[in-house]
């Protein structure tokens, strides 16, 4: 005869329905450090959504209320003095404003081609005859150079884009002429953090109580990214820019824990067990630092609000070379305290920047930038047969002076 | 505990409170330990699976509608949280539906050996019935965990663990044997 599943199924429930078994109420530090990494995570990721969106909305801001903005002063760019000019007829509503500051708001410009002043007052005639200007605004007549049309301020060149007039030439030396460049100094002050993590494919090495021997005792430390940097720009607002940094990452550490197990390690499976020991209190106070040779490479954009000023936003990514260390780290399988290792640190990392800000050109070819940064080491320091991970990355203020070698003149 | 303290745990949890998050973890830490040793059968690997479970629980505490018990859903994601782990350990036999046709191991024990043995594991302490049920193959201990002990129908564990319907029931019937065998020679002889 069988014997009764049912009653064995019921007998079992019953037994292990109240089923516990000891865990130490200390572990509940590990849960809340990791909580903590996690909330911190999830800041930075909405700081990147905030970050993007800004940007866009900045973008669109900028296209609205500069590019369409009706009172920039209105160009005309003619390409020979006797040509047909098909120019749009400009506003010849007064809007209720008074013939002065509409004449203020609606000045003419009128660019030549032609450098020659003989053809200034031809030119002059030419565009009074084709198209309806009002008495009272004032025509000023501007003769350049085709090839200097990018000395022109920001503002004249959009509204000419914006209005569909002569479109900018386009042949083989002018698409040249768009390009110039700069180079510079960089200084970013910033605050140091590091986050750490077990590499899962050594974590038998990790030790149990490691987790909440370290935790509470990371607080922020500083670092800096200074360097020098040579930048290509490209269709007047984006640019490259490659340079060379020295990055230090500093992590202030206030340890206070007490070890009470020793590990019994395999060198292949890891932890084996813990034996007791007689309890050793550790204590330290102090800053580990990291320092990197970092070769980045940026993509960016000056958004330029008036005529020597804007919005500057950058995005890089960058290699860094290990270069020294210094100060204390916790064994994640002794926990005893120990210099760090320069030999567990990777020779090479790599790393990424955000940064938005503003820029002013002075009349001298300088600009000055000063933009909030954030930057970070993608993935570990550590290599990847060190038990832990450690992220390290930067919050802080890139201050940034360029000078323009060339503007794109011939 | 008062329903009410419960509930504003649950609610604090609900808003990430840390306080209460570490309420609910004095309060079930234990229960959910028993349920990780259950399944993992090493008390180190047991407090990892802890750990993750708590995780698990407070990032997914908006998902809890208080449809069950706040002790039965917790349950289920510590179980979820040990079968990922057995999933992605060396061991994935409890994963894999090899060679295993439904058969129905035959029991021939009598009536006065069912009386003796029923009597015998009812009186046994939880402990000892704990150690009984690790000593089995882990593909066995899950199926038995999962049905005996948890509730899980064995459509459930089929859909859960990916094998079929017939293995679930064939690994519980076998586990079943050889938790009977095991007890009746250690038991039945001292």
């Amino acid at each position: 005869m069988r014997i009764d599943n049912k009653h064995i199924n019921s007998i079992l429930k019953d037994k292990f329905s109240s089923f516990e078994a000891d865990i130490p109420l200390s572990d509940w530090y590990g849960i809340e450090k990791k909580l903590n990494i996690r909330k911190k995570r999830i800041i930075i990721f909405w700081f990147s959504v905030l970050t993007v969106f800004l940007l866009v909305l900045g973008g669109i801001s900028f296209n609205y209320f500069y590019l369409k903005n009706e009172n920039s002063r209105k160009i005309v760019i003619i390409d020979k003095p006797n040509s047909e000019v098909k120019i749009k007829k400009p506003i010849d509503k007064l809007l209720g404003n008074s013939k002065q500051e509409y004449a203020d708001k609606n000045k003419f410009i009128l660019i030549s081609k032609s450098n020659k002043p003989k053809f200034e007052e031809k030119i002059v005639q030419d565009i009074s005859e084709k198209i309806f200007i009002p008495s009272f605004l004032p025509i000023e007549l501007k003769t350049h150079n085709i090839t200097n049309i990018f000395d022109l301020k920001f503002e004249e060149l959009s509204y000419v884009k914006n209005l569909n007039l002569k479109k900018f030439p386009n042949d083989k030396n002018n698409r040249k002429n768009k390009i110039s460049f700069e180079i510079g100094l960089n200084f970013s002050p910033a605050m140091g953090m590091e986050a750490i993590k077990e590499n899962k494919s050594m974590n038998k090495f990790i030790n149990r109580t490691y987790f909440n021997s370290i935790n509470g005792s990371s607080a922020f430390g500083n670092g800096m990214n200074n360097g020098l940097n040579a930048q290509i720009n490209f269709i007047g607002k984006f640019y490259f820019r490659s340079g060379m940094y020295i990055s230090s990452y500093n992590v202030h550490h206030n340890y206070n824990y007490t070890i009470s197990e020793f590990a019994n390690v395999d060198p292949k499976y890891g932890i084996l067990s813990y034996l007791p020991t007689s309890p050793e209190v550790v204590k330290h106070n102090g800053t580990s630092k990291l320092e990197f040779l970092a070769i980045p490479v940026s993509l960016g954009n000056r958004a330029y609000i008036k005529n020597n000023f804007g919005i500057e936003s950058k995005i890089g990514f960058n290699f860094s070379k290990f270069l020294n260390s210094d100060g204390k780290t916790v064994n994640p399988t002794y926990l005893n305290l120990e210099d760090i290792d320069k030999s567990n640190i990777r020779n090479w990392s790599k790393g990424y920047s955000v940064s938005i800000g503003i820029f002013y050109q002075s009349k001298r070819n300088f600009i000055f930038t000063i933009e909030p940064n954030y930057s970070s080491l993608i993935g570990s320091a550590y290599s990847k047969t060190y038990p832990v991970k450690n992220r390290l990355y930067n919050y802080g203020l890139n201050f940034n002076i360029n000078y323009i070698i060339n503007r794109g003149e011939k | 505990m008062d329903k009410s303290k419960i509930y504003e745990i649950i609610e604090g949890c609900k808003n990430n409170n840390r306080n209460s998050q570490r309420l609910l973890f004095e309060i079930y830490s234990k229960k959910m330990m028993g349920v990780c040793l259950r399944y993992s059968s090493n008390s180190e690997i047991a407090r990892d699976l802890v750990h993750d479970g708590f995780i698990k629980v407070f990032t997914k505490f908006s998902s809890f509608k208080g449809d069950s018990s706040v002790e039965t859903w917790m349950t289920r994601i510590f179980i979820n949280t040990c079968l990922s782990y057995l999933k992605s350990s060396a061991n994935k036999q409890v994963f894999m539906d090899i060679n295993e046709n439904i058969h129905y191991i035959a029991d021939e024990s009598n009536t006065e050996d069912e009386n003796e043995f029923t009597k015998i594991l009812k009186n046994m302490p939880v402990a000892r019935v704990f150690d009984y049920i690790n000593k089995l193959p882990d593909k066995y201990k899950v199926v038995l965990n999962m049905y005996s002990v948890d509730g899980f129908s064995h459509q459930q564990i089929a859909d859960t663990l990916g094998i079929q319907v017939g293995s679930s029931k064939s690994r519980l019937s076998r586990a079943r044997t050889m938790l009977i065998d095991e007890i009746k020679k250690s038991e039945l002889k001292s």
